[in-house]
């Protein structure tokens, strides 16, 4: 039987866990440049020389007895089943800070590997660090490392074999130490903890609250406790490190012009803006080929000649299913491009702190920000991803927020209506439903702080990470991977909803606006026609849209080109049209370039025939109409996914509050946007 | 550290910039003690009030919202260690 090796991996938030463990197993875990980018267990395994090792990626924490709930995820791990090594991931930049945690593992008495990541951002900022003193010192093996290219990953991966315990090093004040021997209780880091302070899921007994009470008679036992680490830290960093005076780092410079009071917040707005433009202008000529593609396809069926029945199901459900979920993978992969640039990069991180004080203004922490802009590729993550939150309230108060973020399912629709009604003004249009959702999620935050319970307020250290230029490799990967992932989960149930729309269509047998789904979207535009919705097409898409924002472009194909009749076409023919599409979108793509770094053109677009679809949706209702029915759509339930996250967070209760919350708000924004408009 | 720390923040709240000069500390030796006192409960981040900035913006309309404001990080004692921090007899 193959022998097992458990690993664990732990370390302060963003040091580079999950990139190690990527570059050692080959793994996709995710990585990305701020703090919280994993929040839950994760694991995989792998051969190693003849073992099997079982490697566990746990939260970043900054301290064993953290008490917020990834912290207390990386501390049950350990407590419960503690793995055969430990391996200690370390910033070498920020040594000092790091140690905190390494002198608390080492208390433990677990096997452990020290690894010192980041050695060439240390390097940069002049700061060497003697892994060999470090390794003296702790007692255990220290490597250096550069986890994104790999750099001392093998050497990792071999001293994993051979893995010490590290020394206690702390020394505690006398008082605290007899207390300690005292305590009948032999893992040392259990108990200095239980007789120095309150840690949730760590049952103090009653001699370790009777030695308690004893020592804060004499000092209050935190205090000595955390005055002791630090110290020793301090001593421990004095004997390893070298700093050399580089002068103003890159990184410094770089945030002087992105976080300067005046010029951050419209730099930000620009950024954003570029990123709309960038999706929006490069995604464009690639879902006009994919229509190509449908169009080829459709007249390829109807020259097949067969019963109207039959040629309807392949053209409006599968065809037109099918092109829904292949229209999705342009945008998506740009946008999941762009976000990936700005996350590895170290510009996400910023907004955190741009957005400190206008957070604050909510009555939220900076950090609460990284959640809310998760919700701009999936609001499901984004609402697990509140855990990194300390304050129950705080946590809430940003999942009834995220919602209102539009993710990128919504962008679909966005692109889609913003090009038949707007064409001039599409980026503009689209970015101001973004930022639409945003703020009235600040605002749902600060109108739920009346509502929801608070804690006591604990405001942390936000930390910002250097900037760092990704590899194109791995943003590509990452880009890739996640539009894989969304397409892979995604397809199925759009291609399930679009068939079952169809089904609806033909039942009862006869017309299309005589059928059952027809009857019951008539019935909806009744609530909706003050915002200028009448017709039941697009009512009706709005409730396979409840289930998934996926679906709604799919549903739409279904009821308006159930009509349109589709001249059959050759093979030659075809594949003509299909190679002349295929030309002109990569003409537009190279014409794309130029628009992203000019001021966008106010001429009038070129004359171009819309295709079926966005010709009978621009017949269906004025502009004032769309962007209420944009509006609408933006603010709404996303999808049952989400509804189930909160559920499970927050209970039935909050879940139930978050969908009649979101119908009310759409509605009353749409019918605003309406009015104006109108 | 921690006991200069406390009772530097037991005059009055101060800037990460004030306690860097006045405990001759490094900034990943405050960081850390920071840290370790605001998990403790000891010590949280303040909030300039309406009209009590000291940063010149005065009574700007805009100011909560100013991102100059927040490079003024600040730091004062929580009611539990203002209940456990003596003052010097």
């Amino acid at each position: 039987m193959t022998p097992v090796l458990r690993v664990a991996t732990v370390g302060n938030p963003n040091v580079g866990k999950s990139s190690l463990i990527n570059a050692i197993a080959g793994s996709n875990l995710s990585v990305g440049n701020w703090p919280g980018t994993t929040v839950d267990r994760l694991s995989i395994s792998f051969e190693l020389d003849q073992v099997h090792v079982e490697w566990v990626d746990l939260p970043g924490t900054y301290s064993l007895a953290g008490a917020t709930s990834e912290e207390s995820i990386t501390r049950r791990e350990l407590l419960t089943s503690p793995p055969d090594v430990v391996v200690n991931v370390i910033d070498a930049g920020n040594l000092e800070r790091n140690l905190g945690l390494t002198l608390e593992l080492s208390e433990l008495g677990l096997p452990m590997v020290v690894v010192l990541n980041l050695v060439d951002e240390a390097r940069a900022h002049g700061i060497e660090v003697d892994a060999s003193k470090l390794s003296d010192c702790l007692g255990v093996e220290a490597i250096e490392t550069v986890a994104s290219s790999g750099q001392g990953c093998a050497e990792v991966k071999a001293a994993l074999l051979r893995a010490s315990r590290g020394r206690a090093l702390v020394e505690y004040p006398e008082y605290f130490q007899a207390a300690v021997r005292q305590l009948d209780e032999p893992n040392r880091w259990r108990a200095v903890t239980l007789l120095s302070e309150d840690v949730p899921g760590l049952d103090s007994h009653e001699q370790a609250q009777r030695l308690r009470r004893q020592l804060e008679l004499v000092q209050d036992p935190f205090l000595s406790v955390a005055e002791a680490r630090l110290k020793m830290a301090r001593h421990l960093t004095c004997d390893v490190e070298v700093r050399i005076d580089r002068g103003v780092s890159r990184t410094e410079k770089i945030d002087r012009l992105l976080l300067h009071p005046l010029l951050g917040l419209p730099l930000f707005l620009v950024g954003m803006l570029e990123v709309f433009r960038f999706t929006y202008e490069f995604s464009a000529p690639w879902i006009g080929f994919l229509d190509v593609v449908k169009g080829v396809l459709s007249s390829w069926v109807t020259s097949w000649g067969l019963a109207p029945l039959a040629q309807s199901f392949l053209i409006s459900g599968v065809i037109g299913g099918a092109g829904t979920v292949a229209a999705f993978s342009p945008v998506l992969f740009l946008l999941y491009l762009a976000m990936a640039f700005l996350e590895a990069s170290g510009l996400l991180a910023r907004t955190t702190f741009l957005f400190d004080q206008v957070m604050k203004w909510v009555g939220l922490p900076g950090r609460s920000l990284i959640p809310l802009l998760l919700g701009f590729g999936c609001n499901v993550p984004a609402i697990y991803s509140t855990r990194i939150l300390p304050n129950l309230g705080d946590r809430l108060r940003v999942a009834l927020a995220i919602p209102f973020m539009a993710c990128s399912a919504r962008l679909t629709v966005f692109v889609l209506f913003a090009a038949i009604f707007f064409p001039k003004t599409a980026p503009y249009v689209v970015l101001g439903l973004y930022l639409l959702g945003l703020l009235l999620g600040l605002l749902t935050a600060l109108l739920m702080r009346r509502f929801v319970p608070q804690d006591s307020d604990r405001t942390g250290i936000m930390e910002m990470p250097p900037y760092r230029f990704p590899s194109w490799r791995a943003v590509f990967r990452q880009a890739w991977l996640r539009t894989y992932s969304f397409l892979r989960d995604a397809a199925g149930p759009i291609l399930g909803a679009v068939l079952l729309v169809w089904f609806l269509h033909q039942v009862p047998a006869g017309k299309p606006e005589n059928s059952l789904y027809a009857g019951v979207s008539r019935a909806l535009t009744v609530p909706l026609a003050p915002l200028g919705i009448h017709d039941w097409r697009l009512a009706g898409a709005l409730m396979p849209g409840f289930i998934a924002k996926e679906v709604v472009v799919g549903t739409l194909g279904v009821s308006f080109l159930g009509e349109e009749p589709v001249a059959a076409g050759g093979l030659g023919e075809g594949l003509g049209q299909l190679a002349t599409g295929f030309g002109v979108a990569l003409q537009e793509t190279v014409l794309a370039v130029p628009k992203l770094f000019g001021v966008p053109s106010a001429e009038l677009p070129p004359d171009e025939s819309p295709n079926g679809l966005s010709a009978a949706i621009g017949r269906a209702c004025d502009s004032a109409g769309a962007l209420a029915y944009l509006v609408f759509l933006l603010l709404y339930t996303p999808c049952v996914a989400t509804v189930a996250a909160v559920r499970s967070e927050f209970g039935n209760g909050w879940a139930i509050f978050s969908v009649i919350w979101q119908l009310s708000v759409a509605w009353l924004a749409g019918w605003i946007a309406y009015q104006v408009m109108a | 550290m921690l006991a200069e720390l406390l009772e530097a923040l037991r005059v009055r709240p101060r800037t990460r910039n004030e306690l860097l000069l006045l405990l001759q500390a490094s900034p990943g030796q405050l960081e850390a003690a920071l840290f370790q006192l605001s998990r403790g409960g000891y010590v949280d981040r303040a909030i300039p009030e309406q009209g009590s900035c000291h940063s010149g913006c005065g009574h700007c309309s805009v100011k909560n919202f100013c991102p100059g404001e927040s490079a003024e990080e600040t730091w004062r004692l929580t009611d539990k260690a203002l209940s456990r921090v003596a003052p010097p007899a």
